[in-house]
């Protein structure tokens, strides 16, 4: 065996090791199953958030908004906003199964395109905030969060679960 | 998981894939067709869980360095080294399967155990991932025990791995069986109407058959096992008995079939299994791929059957407990492998004597009874429930011995019953044979022909009318 060899094949192998390690903490992180109630963590969430600008939604706004049919879901909080001039926006789904994320996160891209696109070149700073939401998929979890401070409401979302 | 997987009896695979997937590896030059082929099966295993893409490519490259280190430690006369690659890697290879396969199990059991409350992120079980792993390692001890070559060829390790056609339920195919046909193959009109004929018989027993017969078996086994009748339990096990021959055979089938028409050629993984006369006959024609596997690095590296009694009783028992563990990760696999592990015992070391002198027809009833009471414990979702289930086929605890469900169900399959045991049997082979070799020259061609286009139109229209079923085997 060549010298080379005999440093190249372990590390390669251990190359490849490192990376699967990486996607399987990964998958544990997108496959977590929470037993949170949705009320914690949409109090959670609310509570570092200007909720000033928003109301909470029904399901039939859930639907009207998202597609989202609330009725397949463990739970689904929703706050809209009270005015056509601003695109703060809160949605919090609780999965009865984690294959519903990909629904749920289409569900969401929709959502975004359709806000973008109708404050693009009206209201820059709410353009901004659109820009920077966070959407986080987290296990059986999944939050849309496009507020002023997205990040703190991610922040909070992330450690009720 | 997102979309469902592809499967060969789903319309985007019959209409778009494969004959995109053929036309591609015959327009490219006979150096890109390895590579056309690594792409294509990506792209098939991708379609349903391109998340799980990463394992693959893991098992390919990991294994190929693997590969590669234990072939140049044997070359350079490193016998040490050979074996801590091999060692590595084996370790590597299940501790991967065991995570996605085993996790739960495994920790269920411990926080029974111990009465601790371990937590675990139940995740979706990668398709293949037994089926190829087992490969992968089949290619590390081919090369540790010098059976074939190492292949420095990347591309075509990655060919062996990750070929389509076998790769979310088998047939495992071991790496020297293999390894020529990477480099060296071809494929004339005559395999290719070969592969095709096998495609669409897999196809029809898949279909018409095992799908068909399963509408059954589903609908009874949803019925709460302590309140069916005896007559109801027999139909759920004879319905589950004949759907799972049809549906594995079939994939089996069209897997081998499709190998062929891209210039492969695997040996058959079923031959005829319901009509062996013991349960070591019946092994010896159920699965033979995996059976072959257990039996060339298990079994004969255990010692096999050289080292006395003792010895060669624990390897049975090794091989079987593995076989039933490998099927799903719950005590009633286990169980199931157990069975089969002491039936085996039983005839090899107690009837061995007796068994030529029972007439046929008793031991072929005797090894059935044995294969559907296995099936039994292989369908329920515990040990428990399988146990239950298994009384009331004799009427312990059943509350009649023949009900209005029973009937029902009855006589709902009856006719694909009948028609799935005679399919089961080399008899329904043989009729088809004795037809077309009463027309002659290019009639018999045709006739060949005109049937299997009868049976590709029949499957199709089920297909069509159907929603998406899967294969029984994916979840292995």
């Amino acid at each position: 065996m060549k010298k080379t060899e005999r440093f190249l094949i372990p590390a390669a192998m251990a190359v490849c090791v490192a990376v699967l390690l990486l996607f399987i903490g990964f998958l544990q992180k997108s496959g977590k199953i929470s037993k949170a109630d949705i009320k914690t963590v949409s109090h959670a969430v609310t509570s570092v958030t200007d909720m000033s600008q928003m109301e909470e939604g029904d399901n039939s706004m859930v639907k009207r908004l998202y597609g989202l049919e609330p009725g397949k879901y463990n739970g689904t909080v929703l706050y809209y906003p009270t005015s056509a001039a601003t695109a703060n926006e809160i949605l919090i789904v609780k999965l009865t199964d984690i294959k519903q994320q990909d629904e749920v996160k289409a569900a969401v891209e929709a959502r975004l395109a359709v806000q973008k696109k109708n404050f693009n070149g009206y209201g820059v700073g709410q353009y901004e905030m659109l820009q920077n939401s966070v959407t986080d998929i987290s296990g059986n979890y999944v939050l849309f969060a496009a507020t002023k401070n997205a990040k703190a409401a991610d922040a909070a979302f992330q450690k009720t679960l | 998981m997102g979309a469902e997987a592809m499967t060969f009896s789903s319309l985007i695979f019959l209409f778009a894939f494969f004959p995109i997937s053929l036309l591609l590896y015959y327009l490219v030059p006979q150096k890109a067709k390895n590579t056309a082929l690594v792409v294509i099966s990506l792209l098939f295993y991708a379609w349903g869980m391109p998340k799980y893409m990463v394992l693959l490519a893991f098992s390919i490259f990991f294994n190929y360095f693997a590969g590669l280190g234990i072939a140049r430690s044997k070359a350079a006369d490193k016998r040490h080294a050979a074996l801590t690659y091999m060692v590595i890697a084996t370790v590597v290879n299940l501790l991967l399967l065991g995570f996605f396969k085993y996790d739960g199990f495994l920790i269920e059991n411990i926080n029974h155990l111990f009465h601790l409350s371990l937590t675990y992120t139940p995740l979706p079980l990668p398709i293949g991932i037994s089926f190829y792993t087992f490969q992968a390692l089949s290619y590390l001890f081919d090369i540790y025990m010098e059976k074939a070559p190492v292949q420095e060829n990347f591309i075509n390790f990655a060919v062996y791995v990750s070929f389509f056609p076998k790769i979310t339920s088998g047939p495992i195919v071991q790496y020297h069986d293999m390894v020529d046909q990477l480099t060296h193959r071809s494929c004339d009109l005559v395999k290719f109407g070969e592969g095709a004929k096998l495609f669409i018989i897999g196809l029809g027993k898949k279909v018409l058959l095992a799908d068909g017969l399963n509408t059954t078996f589903t609908a009874v086994s949803a019925l709460p096992a302590n309140g069916i009748s005896t007559l109801t339990a027999w139909v759920g096990c004879i319905t589950y008995t004949l759907v799972i021959y049809f549906d594995f055979s079939g994939y089996s089938d069209m897997a081998i079939g499709l190998a062929k028409m891209f210039g492969f050629d695997f040996a058959k993984n079923f031959d005829y299994p319901y009509i062996s006369e013991s349960v070591t006959e019946y092994w010896r024609r159920w699965h033979i791929s995996l059976g072959r596997w257990f039996r060339d690095y298990v079994y004969i590296p255990l010692g096999g059957n050289r080292n006395g009694l003792a010895k060669n009783i624990r390897n049975i028992i090794i091989v079987w407990l593995l076989t039933g563990l490998w099927h799903g990760a719950a005590w009633n696999f286990i169980f199931w492998g157990g069975f089969y592990g002491a039936l085996l015992l039983l005839e090899k070391f107690v009837l061995k004597d007796f068994l030529p002198k029972i007439p046929a027809a008793v031991k072929h009833i005797f090894t059935m009874l044995m294969v559907m009471i296995g099936w039994v414990f292989f369908f329920s979702p515990t040990l428990p429930s399988g146990l239950l289930w298994v009384g009331r086929m004799f009427g312990i605890g059943a509350p009649a011995a023949a009900d209005a469900a029973g009937r029902y169900y009855l006589t709902q399959s009856l006719a694909l019953i009948i028609i799935g045991a005679f399919g089961a049997t080399p008899a329904a082979a043989r009729i088809g044979r004795g037809i077309s070799a009463m027309a002659r020259g290019k009639y018999r061609l045709a006739l060949r022909i005109v049937s299997c286009c009868l049976i590709l139109v029949l499957s199709m229209a089920y297909m069509v009318n159907s929603t998406y079923s899967t294969f029984l085997y994916f979840k292995f």
